[in-house]
């Protein structure tokens, strides 16, 4: 890639993109194809698909943010995660480097868990502004863009595996709905990319670039134009403002450790649900003394990742599930909102392939994760199979992201604490989705089962949520905060709700609209 | 790489200096894992090993190298048990480690033995039977020392290529073209 365009420092007419991800990265290609000029700053480095290879552990370290984080409250992070409350992405691409693919949309119900399940005791549960109806044709664009298999686009699901048959033959016994993923992985060649060769380990980057990543798709294509400009290995630590309030730039370090200032027109944050809260709350001044966008006192709250956990079967013969995409299918049949089943909101059940390193791990994480037990379930390997529970968490004010008072990072900025603690509507869902999985193994002859924990949140939600009213939220409904109008938050922590999937499309989605409606606010100088 | 000098110094000691490398900085926080595991430093987070724990800095015989050895892989088998891998990949394991990590290792395995002779009156590599042993080495687990080894064990043995097809895992898989065409749904032990 030959990226010769080079803004000034003092250029005052530039967007500026913290974060390179799916919200981003979209973000700034977007804008680039509308003829507005923009900065991404991005922490992590640059990677190629060279850099990408078939092992977990390896990229797991290569592709990780591991600045120090800190989990706290009553999740079991607090202890058996306890710097790695998250497992996402530090690189030009963000976590779209590592996401799996899967591309599902909302529910339109999950726009309005309020009024679908009025208020909930120990939540803090609203309607989004803007509904299903709102967001469908970004939805539609979104997953043009990004290639999804099947209906969406007219290409063909991508092959089944062994580790689908299982679950496919499983669920068709127990009457459960199965469905083939829609995902973000060609099944033919598209948009310059080739197709998937079922080469599995699509968390740990796809080595042939068949699944979408804003790494290889957005980030250059913006480039191309000469609109944009990456910055890579550029940490931002504050978000700087005048005295009506605008946001005038942002002090970051650049690659050789020295501190700048690019100013800006608007500012777009992506760092992520955990690192753009904690920009926000960095970026404290006289004026905004409890941070930036923050009247509201929502920065850093309603902090959700997934009602979450792990479910591995160890079958009578092979089942070979590292053959193919991470996750091949779905099972959709407790999605909807049923509270009759003790618990308002749905979840989906998500085949999920772990390697034999990973299940080491996280088969039984903590301390006590040894012994003939794990020995002998690793030993099984080749005739296990499994799904990722994928439900939906409850925002809880109290979850939230706040800054440590006293450690800092190799940046001296003050490191971030997440403190989660699960709501019991939470436990009864996992539970229920325990329960479930037990029923649909034994249908296919499973001789021992697995019930796994949380893993570290890929998923990260709700930090900076979007409200109607400046008092309930930071930012409006088309992310733009309440307080600082230049400011926007264009990542997946203006969710108001996390759905029962993957939140990648909805952050796609969501920042298409977004850059439709800056680039309209630049051309009319509104803003 | 040498990562002895880490072990005295994994306490919450403040960071701001940019100076202090990225390794020293993770090192710092007690995530210190020799050097030769891949992928060991940050890993040791994700599975929450990361309990520093209090060592006591009394003075201890360090113990001669071949019990020393004998010790570790007893304790390696112990922690993950597997008929179907040879001992000498358990051996290469402790045996690295007990280079690149001296004191902590000397230090734990003259614990071990002191452990072992108080609640059974003998070292640990004279106790036959394995639920003794193991109870003992359940006592332990939060240990920095059982800690270090048995995250050595973990990498060593589970992200290991060489002991991979004793799984019936097959790693890597683009260079010979994924599994588009190479079995990717041969399951056929259950009726449609």
């Amino acid at each position: 890639m030959t990226n010769i365009t080079k803004f000034d420092l003092d250029d005052e007419d530039l967007v500026v993109i913290i974060g390179s991800g799916a919200g981003g990265g979209t973000v700034a290609n977007e804008l680039a194809q509308k003829g507005v000029r923009s900065v991404v700053l991005e922490a992590g480095k640059r990677f190629t698909l060279a850099d990408i290879k078939n092992n977990e552990w390896e990229m797991f370290m290569k592709l990780s943010w591991l600045d120090k984080r800190i989990s706290a409250g009553g999740w079991h992070h607090a202890k058996n995660h306890a710097n790695l409350p998250a497992w996402i992405c530090k690189g030009v691409g963000g976590s779209s480097i590592h996401w799996a693919g899967v591309s599902l949309r909302f529910k339109p119900h999950e726009f309005k868990m309020k009024s679908t399940n009025g208020a909930i005791e120990g939540a803090n549960v609203a309607d989004w502004p803007i509904t299903y109806g709102d967001l469908s044709p970004y939805y539609a664009k979104a997953e043009d863009k990004m290639g999804v298999t099947g209906e969406a686009t007219g290409t063909p699901d991508l092959p089944e595996s062994s580790h689908t048959k299982l679950h496919r033959i499983a669920a068709e016994r127990t009457g459960m709905t199965f469905a083939n993923a829609p995902m973000a992985i060609n099944s033919v060649p598209r948009d310059g990319r080739p197709a998937c060769q079922q080469i599995g380990f699509c968390m740990a980057g796809c080595v042939i670039g068949a699944k979408w990543s804003t790494m290889y798709t957005e980030i250059p294509k913006a480039e191309a134009t000469g609109l944009c400009e990456i910055r890579p290995n550029s940490m931002v630590l504050k978000i700087e403002h005048d005295e009506n309030g605008r946001a005038t730039g942002v002090r970051y370090v650049d690659e050789n450790g020295n501190k700048k200032l690019q100013k800006a027109r608007i500012v777009c944050v992506a760092g992520n649900s955990i690192e753009s809260p904690r920009l926000l709350l960095n970026s404290a001044s006289k004026k905004f003394p409890d941070g930036l966008a923050n009247s509201s006192g929502q920065v850093g709250r309603n902090y959700m990742g997934h009602v979450t956990g792990g479910v591995y079967g160890v079958f009578p013969k092979p089942v070979n599930m590292h053959r193919g995409t991470s996750v091949p299918s779905i099972i959709t049949s407790e999605q909807l909102n049923k509270p009759n089943r003790g618990f308002v909101a749905g979840y989906t059940l998500e085949v999920l392939t772990l390697g034999l390193g990973f299940l080491s791990a996280f088969l039984k994480p903590g301390t006590s994760g040894w012994g003939r037990e794990v020995s002998e379930a690793l030993e099984n390997y080749k005739n296990m199979a499994g799904v990722w529970i994928c439900g939906e968490d409850l925002a809880v004010e109290s979850n939230r992201i706040t800054l440590h008072p006293t450690e800092k990072d190799q940046h001296g900025l003050p490191v971030p604490v997440i403190t989660k603690t699960d709501h019991n509507n939470d436990l009864i869902m996992r539970n229920h989705a325990y329960a479930k999985m037990a029923k649909l193994y034994k249908s296919v002859h499973a001789v021992k089962l697995y019930n796994l924990p949380a893993y570290p949140n890929s998923h990260n939600m709700g930090t900076n949520r979007m409200s109607e009213k400046p008092s309930d939220g930071v930012v409006n409904k088309w992310g733009q905060s309440h307080d600082v109008p230049n400011l926007f938050i264009s990542d997946g922590s203006q969710f108001v709700s996390s759905s029962s999937v993957n939140p990648t499309l909805t952050i796609v989605a969501l920042a298409i609209r977004q850059a439709e409606h800056i680039a309209k606010l630049v051309k009319t100088n509104a803003l | 790489m040498n990562d002895n000098d880490n072990d005295t110094n994994n306490n919450n000691e403040t960071n701001n200096n940019n100076s202090i490398s990225r390794r020293k900085f993770l090192n710092n926080l007690g995530f210190g894992v020799a050097g030769t595991i891949a992928g060991g430093v940050a890993a040791t987070t994700v599975i929450g090993l990361t309990t520093t724990s209090e060592n006591k800095t009394t003075t201890i015989t360090m113990p001669e190298s071949g019990h020393m050895s004998q010790t570790l892989l007893i304790m390696a088998k112990d922690i993950y048990p597997h008929e179907i891998i040879e001992n000498k990949y358990y051996q290469k394991i402790v045996d690295d480690l007990a280079i690149q990590e001296t004191k902590l290792i000397g230090e734990g395995v003259a614990m071990l033995d002191q452990l072992s002779i108080e609640k059974l009156g003998k070292p640990f590599i004279k106790v036959g039977y394995e639920p003794d042993r193991v109870r003992i080495l359940r006592s332990i687990e939060e240990n920095a020392f059982f800690i270090k080894i048995r995250t050595a064990l973990m990498f060593g043995l589970y992200d290991n290529k060489d002991l991979y097809h004793l799984f019936g895992y097959q790693g890597s898989s683009w260079d010979k073209g994924g599994y588009i065409n190479r079995g990717l749904n041969d399951l056929d032990w259950l009726d449609e």
